[in-house]
């Protein structure tokens, strides 16, 4: 079975959730 | 030896290669690429860096020589976003 290539464990993003009343 | 887990149990989408965790705790979303995810998928029982390297060179293909540096940030930058925990 063939590997995935490796690429670095990334964080893409992080934010808060935006609540709308 | 310095293990993480999770610190809670998140709800875990997979879309399109990536991995958004929703914290319900602190309300944020976080992103993961798709080795990011990996990790991740790994952390609901403790894992060290030597673990977690290990797992990748089996699942992927690297001559990337610092994997574990990679680790090392990858996990720093979990536990800034409040999602994994060290234990002792």
């Amino acid at each position: 079975m063939k590997k995935i290539s490796y690429v670095s464990p990334k964080i893409l993003s992080h934010s808060p959730i935006r609540f709308e009343t | 030896m310095v293990e993480y887990i999770r610190k809670s149990t998140f709800e875990t989408v997979h879309f399109d290669g990536e991995v958004i965790i929703l914290n319900t705790d602190n309300y944020t979303l976080t992103k993961l690429n798709e080795t990011g995810g990996f990790c991740w998928s790994l952390l609901n029982e403790s894992q060290s860096v030597e673990s977690l390297r290990e797992s990748i060179f089996r699942h992927f293909e690297t001559e990337n020589n610092n994997v574990q540096g990679d680790i090392e940030v990858f996990l720093e930058g979990l536990l800034e976003c409040d999602l994994i925990k060290v234990i002792d």
